[in-house]
């Protein structure tokens, strides 16, 4: 129990601190064992009579998956005291999740990262949140009520076969709960200083016998942070959000859900664009004023309990008005899906899905070109998936492909191999090959803006340079064949291991070409174009660990290590991508001193990386921060918690967006909150 | 040397504080125990119609859950029950469910449980599950923590339906439903 107590103190004092400690280790695992020797010999009637205490144990339920899948539960949510989406994925192991500034994230999984990533699917109750504008997800767009998630599952490694192209490294599922397990009310508020102040009020109730439904409303205030340079970075931003979820059981076979959320949101910062004229960029504040909503249907259909299809429509929408940019989408996704079994050894999944987009930009600057200004594009794809049992209980082959055609690239196959072994119902053992494609976004494909203008340099060279990126229909999609192993072990009591070792060959990988610098007499300055290009390749390995310790009822540890290690090949390999943290540690500590006080210790490393952009590249330094909540439900449906954030230091820097903003350090917060449930 | 004395006694002190505060801990059980003695107790007290298995035979319970579920069963494998020796089945799938003679279902989606359970309707498969839900979907027992204390809830109507007999010494105990599985 207290390994890690013992290491810090010296050689002499061990042994005394060591038989203190196994004392206390023995009385405690006597307790639980001799405990179900004489539950055993109980009668029902002495059971039923036994004070009974549920323990916040994790469970590995996704064990049975050929894939590195990592849950996180409800309880873990709100445990660590996430505010949002973002937070609480820092508890998955292997995922990069680095705060730009207030209200920006960048999050990927397995390299490549930065705010506008594009290799990592994000699904919200089935609905693709991903947009075509850069091929990723804007973070600040997605949120939900954090209450009335179930669970967040994060799958790293390919997942396109199941979800289509851009599944590329990964795929976070985002899960609320069936409106039945959120009837009655929950208020929820708070402030402090870095969460100014939010609050979020849900009510479910029941429409009719077999009709339940939930409405919420949240809203919150972030302050700014701080500037590199030490002045205030003007990110602060605000937010409301509502939705509603209805679920119906039509008939024994039948049912339906419908929900639905809106949102709008008024996002500060502080850009910098370039101009061609000394000094050659120019600063000021701006708000982004950003909206949106989507609403979905699906029905499901049950024939047996290894046969069903469901049917499910969603329609999706946002715009963005920034000061040189207005970009707004609309989608709108049908998708199929039926499952079956043949021969009682095959477990069959098949589906299509049918995607239409329709987009429009507003280019407000000289300095940046969109061309088609507005684009229909339509998406056709299908896939099946067989998991074969070659040995029933214990050895399972899953094969399957997506088969994809898109208005960019055409046509696309995405197939995977997946083998599981399980020896032992403790033990799990899996290996998988899988392709996956990442097709090219709005600003591959057709665009052309200022990127930077570099001063004069000296006599010799009178004149500034203006470097423009460009997009290229030419522009094909990125690819990768992954190789995976994984192992999954709860042999040792109360211990559970989730390992990941993990082999990426990449392909395509884009790239820029550079012109030769031309004089534009317009512009009074040298102009250099950067066409992306798909000329870079390559590899990324490593491996991930994720273990929990329940060491006594009320107290686990959540041990999670990773390690990323990225070769780049191409031209100017260094500018090509961002290179990820080589290493991630996060240490959690769960404490129920009492039974109603939770204590949460959550400590992340976060190794050295490279963050690239219009400004070249910079390194981004490690950093060790810690989280702390402490709460307490001084009656049934109170709570009162305290949360400490980035406690460590003042203030330090995560990472940096590739234009516009200059770097933000993340400010150690604090805030208070009270939730109440009735 | 005395810093690593205040720091030994400070963590020797913190460690006796906290199981000190734990003593609430201790005198009660952990839920996920003894809904597996529960299980085993509920074995005990049912019969199962002749043809179900050969007196050789013996128990198999199987389980569908997380590891947690799983290792908490652990502790009943090969006990007895009458006459029978049980024998546990972790389930990967739900498959060949004919081999199981008692089936514990933790935490299985609402859109799944239903059709299973109607497949199993006539079947002489005892099926116990952690809650009320449960039983309306056409659950035979259902074990669910109420006021810090299990509850056992039987549906006799499904019990009949699959020719299984639960003792009355039992039944005696149980919150008794009697709810058909509505079809619509």
């Amino acid at each position: 129990m207290p390994l890690p107590v013992i290491i810090m103190i010296p050689k002499i004092k061990l042994q005394k601190t060591a038989l203190l400690a196994s004392v206390l280790f023995f009385t405690y695992n006597s307790i639980a064992s001799s405990d179900q020797d004489e539950l055993i010999n109980l009668s029902v009637e002495d059971l039923l009579n036994v004070e009974v205490i549920s323990v916040a144990k994790k469970a590995k339920s996704l064990n049975d998956s050929p894939a590195a899948i990592f849950v996180i539960s409800q309880d873990d949510i709100h445990r660590i005291g996430a505010t949002s989406v973002p937070e609480a994925l820092r508890l998955a192991p292997g995922l990069d999740v680095s705060r730009i500034d207030s209200n920006k994230w960048a999050i990927s999984v397995r390299g490549f990262n930065g705010r506008f990533a594009n290799k990592l699917l994000v699904l919200i109750d089935g609905r693709n949140t991903y947009t075509r504008a850069f091929s990723g997800v804007y973070w600040e767009n997605q949120d939900v009520m954090l209450e009335d998630v179930e669970r967040i599952e994060v799958i790293r490694g390919p997942g396109a076969t199941l979800w289509g192209a851009n599944a590329v490294n990964g795929v976070i599922n985002i899960i609320t709960k069936h409106s039945a397990d959120t009837q009655g009310g929950l208020l929820v508020a708070g402030g402090g200083t870095e969460e100014q102040g939010f609050g979020a009020f849900r009510y479910g109730g029941r429409l009719s016998k077999d009709t339940t439904a939930r409405a919420y409303i949240k809203g919150f205030k972030r302050d700014e942070n701080t500037h590199h340079s030490g002045e205030e970075a003007g990110d602060d931003w605000d937010k409301v959000q509502g939705g509603f979820k209805v679920d119906s059981q039509l008939t024994a076979q039948d049912s339906l859900t419908v929900q639905g959320d809106a949102y709008r949101s008024m996002i500060n910062q502080n850009s910098t664009y370039p101009q061609f004229t000394a000094p050659y960029q120019y600063n000021f504040n701006e708000t982004i004023d950003t909206f949106g909503g989507n609403l979905l249907a699906r029905h499901q259909h049950i024939f047996s309990s290894t046969s069903e299809y469901s049917i499910q429509v969603f329609y999706d929408f946002y715009e963005r008005n920034q000061t040189f940019v207005d970009d707004s989408r609309h989608v709108i996704d049908i998708d199929f899906q039926h499952r079956f079994c043949l021969l009682n050894w095959n477990d069959i999944v098949w589906g299509a899905e049918y995607r239409y987009t329709h987009d429009q930009f507003h280019i407000n600057s000289k300095n940046n070109f969109v061309a088609p200004l507005s684009r229909n594009d339509q998406l056709f794809s299908a896939f099946v998936q067989d998991e074969i049992t070659l040995i029933d209980n214990s050895l399972w082959l899953t094969l399957g492909s997506k088969f994809e055609y898109n208005d960019y690239t055409d046509f696309e196959i995405q197939p995977t191999a997946r083998l599981m072994w399980a020896p032992h119902h403790r033990h799990r053992l899996w290996a998988a090959v899988s392709r996956a494609v990442r097709t090219p976004s709005r600003l591959e494909y057709g665009t052309k803006n200022l990127a930077a203008v570099t001063p004069p340099h000296s006599s010799a060279n009178p004149m500034a340079t203006a470097i423009f990126f460009e997009g290229t229909s030419q522009f094909s999609a990125e690819q990768v064949i992954s190789y995976e192993i994984g192992y999954r072990s709860t042999a040792i009591e109360n211990l559970s291991i989730d390992f990941t070792a993990f082999y990426n060959d990449y392909h395509n990988l884009r790239s820029m070409r550079q012109s030769q610098p031309s004089f534009n007499p317009a512009t009074g300055v040298f102009e250099i174009s950067n066409t992306f290009s798909n000329n870079a390749k390559a590899q990324t390995y490593g491996f991930e660990i994720a273990t929990v310790w329940q060491m006594l009822d009320w107290w686990r540890w959540d041990a999670n290590y990773s390690l990323l290690k990225t070769d780049i090949a191409g031209p100017k390999a260094e500018n090509i991508t961002a290179k990820s943290p080589q290493q991630h540690v996060s240490l959690r500590s769960s404490i129920t001193p009492w039974q109603d006080i939770n204590l949460d210790i959550l400590f992340r490393y976060v190794d050295s990386n490279t963050a690239i952009g219009f400004f070249g590249s910079e390194t981004i330094k490690d950093y060790l921060s810690m989280d702390i909540r402490l709460a307490w439900q001084p009656v049934k449906d109170i709570e009162l918690s305290l949360t400490g954030q980035n406690l460590l230091a003042d203030q330090h820097l995560e990472y940096r967006q590739e234009a516009i903003t200059t770097p933000t350090k993340i400010e150690r917060g604090f805030y208070g909150k009270v939730s109440w449930q009735f | 040397m005395l810093t690593t004395k205040k720091t030994l006694s400070l963590i020797a002190f913190l460690l006796l504080f906290l199981s000190g505060l734990n003593q609430a801990w201790s005198r009660s059980v952990e839920k996920q125990t003894v809904l597996a003695v529960l299980t085993l107790n509920i074995a005990r007290f049912t019969s199962w119609p002749e043809p179900a298995f050969n007196a050789e035979a013996p128990l198999n319970l199987c389980v569908f859950g997380d590891n947690i579920v799983q290792q908490s069963f652990e502790a009943i494998d090969n006990k007895k029950a009458n006459n029978k020796t049980i024998h546990i089945i972790n389930l990967s799938r739900l498959r060949n469910l004919d081999r199981c003679q008692l089936l514990y279902l933790s935490k299985l989606d609402r859109s799944r449980l239903k059709p299973l359970l109607m497949e199993l309707k006539t079947r002489p498969v005892l099926t116990v599950g952690e809650n009320m839900e449960f039983l309306k979907a056409g659950g035979m027992v259902g074990l669910e923590k109420i006021n810090g204390k299990m509850q056992l809830s039987i549906n006799l109507h499904a019990v009949k339906q699959s020719k299984l007999v639960i003792s009355s010494r039992l039944l005696k105990l149980a919150n008794i439903v009697d709810l058909p599985a509505r079809v619509h």
